[in-house]
């Protein structure tokens, strides 16, 4: 109940759960339901009317689009169950007027059972239906609710029956205004929440275009386009994707992405410039669509300033000339394809390096320097052939097969003995024949390999410079 | 004396025309241990802003198996120093899936290239390889480029060289593993680089335990604009990182004539 003491209420529930109020994530919420609202009719609002006991409203402007949802009655049944799907409590109102339709949702559904939280007031009924309603459901400051009462007018239709100039005298003209409003007798103004305008640009061309270079020319307008808003909002792009509509009703789609947020148009109409060499353009492009699908904060940025050409970059200049030259090799070469090596804590080789997005955030640190290690490792170990044994035990074999080549070793060095993580594998400590001897071997001609034994078995692994 | 300052001018104004080169460029000075590797280059060390081509040896069966080692260790500490020198990263340009394909970056990180220096692009082919060659060349943030192709040609050579030029990045031509589709060997055209080295393994010189030392190079600069050609064995220390002369074996078999193929 609301106004309770919190003290009362656990005195009647012991087992309360309280919760402090947040009005900061609520009004988020409910901005973010009124976004989703959208799905109805693109006028929505949030009510900023303080409601009689908490709780919080959403205004809808359907005229012209209950006819999608199969009718008002449909509309509104859909829009409960939706709502009380995410968990809310519900209650509708529909009216002529928007606030008719406020007192209806708040004073008429009761929201006691099925369907009795929808009052629907027909077309032209809502003047007799509100007449019934407490003066409050005008949506009153609670001051002027007070001193009505005190004159004895409690409903709508004690308010409507008072000659309106004393009462404006008295009272103000917000009684008067609210009557007429919630009545329809003077239109209340609706005023949605600002659309976010979506970031795509388009152009349309008098004649089909063809050739690459104006498919080339009319990418960098775009991308002219989408800078000016960028720059006020401080934001570049990260991914953007290009639509190229065809005389013929086919679209062809380009995407492209940036390794760091980016607005400079010259450098973001070059990352499609790989993308646009093979299209088919059919018998010609009519229009042609930019869209940011993903944006990041940028500070603002100085261009244009052109520095001498015998000065050297500074760093933060060498960082974004390196972030574009990233961006190019990408878009063609594919993400997965430009990449800068890092340590990973590990001692087995495989495992010791990981890749990270080139032209990421810092720089990762070095390897701790172990032993050499090889300039090439085999992606996986290969296992070799022995021809003839080693000179001594637990060396690697003099003469051995290996990619169809017999290598004759002249020298070795190890082992370096190296096992399993037994503390990443959930067996424990590992058998001895999952450890491996690394031997750097090399051949009378000065070539030198990575060698390693595990159990009875000979493995290259690495080929050293 | 006033004739050989002429003839020093007219050389010089060749080299310009020959090159287009700049006649003051920049060059990366080569550690004093390479001294008679520096004298033998005309800018007194290895000039920047050039494209260069290593190769190895394509005929050697080991080579296919293993893709070229040394080449691609002598490389590697070239483009380490420059990159170090100007304090910039190096992009390494590789076939996907090929030989090529395996770098080990901890390994790569003793030749001189940690990981903030390095950065790896995998191309589809090698006319994708030569193109992001390209774009890297053309980019003044970076210190050095590493391409490892295997059909490039004159025409790839001089567009190389003329991003070098355009972007001040230093180029290497590496020689790439495998056969080039048309069954010629990698690395055997010629690129008309301002400078192309052969580096192929040496026997190591015995040390006094039974280890394995010192790398050693044999290094052959076997094309130099405005230089002549030249042979040394160098000694890579993978212990300190230091690339030097080797020191000649006491039965002089260093100076015996390299095995040379035409």
């Amino acid at each position: 109940m609301p106004g309770m003491p919190l003290t009362d209420a656990r005195a009647v529930f012991p087992a309360l759960v309280v919760a402090e109020a947040d009005p900061a994530a609520d009004a988020r919420a409910l901005e973010a339901l009124a976004e989703w609202c959208v799905r109805y009719t693109p006028w929505t609002a949030v009510d900023d009317w303080p409601a009689p006991g908490g709780g919080a409203g959403l205004f809808l402007d359907i005229t012209g689009c209950a006819h999608l949802f199969g009718g008002e009655a449909a509309l509104l049944r859909d829009l409960r169950d939706r709502l009380r799907g995410f968990g809310f409590s519900v209650r509708l109102g529909l009216a002529d007027t928007k606030g008719a339709a406020w007192a209806a949702a708040r004073f008429m559904a009761a929201g006691a059972d099925e369907d009795d939280d929808i009052a629907l007031l027909p077309e032209g009924s809502q003047r007799q239906l509100l007449m019934g309603l407490p003066v409050e459901s005008l949506r009153l400051p609670p001051a002027v609710v007070e001193s009505l009462k005190r004159l004895g007018v409690r409903r709508v239709a004690d308010l409507d029956a008072l000659p309106r100039a004393p009462l404006a005298a008295r009272l103000g003209r917000e009684v008067g205004k609210r009557l007429d409003q919630a009545l329809g007798r003077v239109p209340e103004p609706f005023t949605p929440r600002a659309a976010v305008e979506p970031w795509r640009a388009r152009i349309h061309f008098a004649e089909p275009i063809a050739r690459t270079e104006d498919v080339e020319a009319a990418t960098l307008t775009l991308c002219r386009d989408h800078h000016p808003r960028l720059e006020r909002e401080g934001l570049g792009a990260r991914r953007l994707v290009l639509e190229l509509f065809r005389v013929d009703g086919t679209v062809i789609r380009r995407t492209a992405g940036t390794s760091r947020p980016a607005r400079d148009p010259a450098h973001l109409a070059r990352l499609f410039k790989e993308g646009l060499d093979d299209i088919d353009a059919g018998f010609g492009i009519e229009s042609m669509a930019l869209t940011l699908t993903a944006l990041d904060p940028l500070g603002a940025e100085q261009t244009g300033f052109t520095r001498g050409a015998g000065t050297a970059p500074d760093a933060a200049e060498r960082a974004a000339e390196t972030a574009r030259l990233l961006d190019r090799l990408r878009t063609r070469l594919g993400e997965a394809n430009v990449l800068r090596p890092a340590p990973r804590e590990s001692h087995v080789p495989e495992a010791a390096v990981t890749t990270v997005e080139a032209a990421g955030g810092g720089a990762p640190e070095a390897w701790p320097m172990l032993s050499p290690r090889p300039s090439r490792l085999l992606p996986r170990p290969e296992a070799l052939e022995p021809v003839e044994p080693a000179a001594h035990a637990g060396a690697p074999p003099a003469v051995f097969r290996w990619r169809r080549r017999a290598w004759r070793l002249a020298v070795a060095e190890g082992p370096e003995r190296i096992g399993p993580e037994w503390w990443r594998t959930p067996g424990g400590i590992p058998a001895p024949s999952v450890v491996r001897d690394y031997w750097r071997a090399g051949d009378e001609a000065g070539r030198r390999l990575w060698l390693f034994r595990k159990g009875s078995d000979w493995f290259v692994q690495g080929v050293f410079p | 004396m006033s004739d050989r300052r002429h003839l020093d001018r007219l050389r010089r104004r060749i080299r310009a025309i020959e090159g287009g080169a700049r006649e003051d460029g920049a060059v990366l000075a080569l550690p004093s241990a390479l001294a008679p590797v520096a004298g033998a280059l005309p800018w007194g060390g290895l000039p920047l802003a050039h494209l260069h081509q290593v190769v190895g040896d394509p005929l050697d069966p080991a080579e296919a198996a293993t893709g070229p080692a040394a080449a691609l260790g002598f490389t590697a500490l070239l483009a380490a120093r420059l990159a170090a020198s100007k304090g910039a990263a190096v992009l390494w340009c590789v076939r996907r899936g090929s030989v090529d394909d395996t770098l080990y970056a901890p390994g790569l990180a003793r030749l001189g290239l940690p990981p903030d220096r390095l950065m790896i692009a995998r191309a589809a082919d090698d006319a994708e390889v030569l193109w992001a060659m390209e774009e890297g060349l053309r980019c003044p943030a970076l210190a050095a480029v590493i391409g490892q192709a295997r059909d490039a040609d004159l025409t790839a050579g001089r567009r190389l060289q003329l991003a070098a030029e355009a972007g001040g990045v230093t180029g290497f031509l590496l020689a790439a593993g495998g056969r080039a589709p048309g069954g010629k060997g990698a690395g055997t055209t010629s690129v008309a680089a301002t400078t192309r080295w052969r580096v192929v393994p040496a026997p190591s010189a015995p040390v006094g335990w039974p280890g394995i030392g010192p790398a050693r190079w044999s290094v052959t600069l076997e094309r130099c604009r405005g230089g002549l050609p030249a042979h040394w064995t160098l000694e890579w220390n993978d212990e300190t990182g230091d690339l030097g002369m080797a020191a000649p074996l006491r039965d002089g078999s260093l100076d015996a004539p390299e095995r040379r193929r035409a």
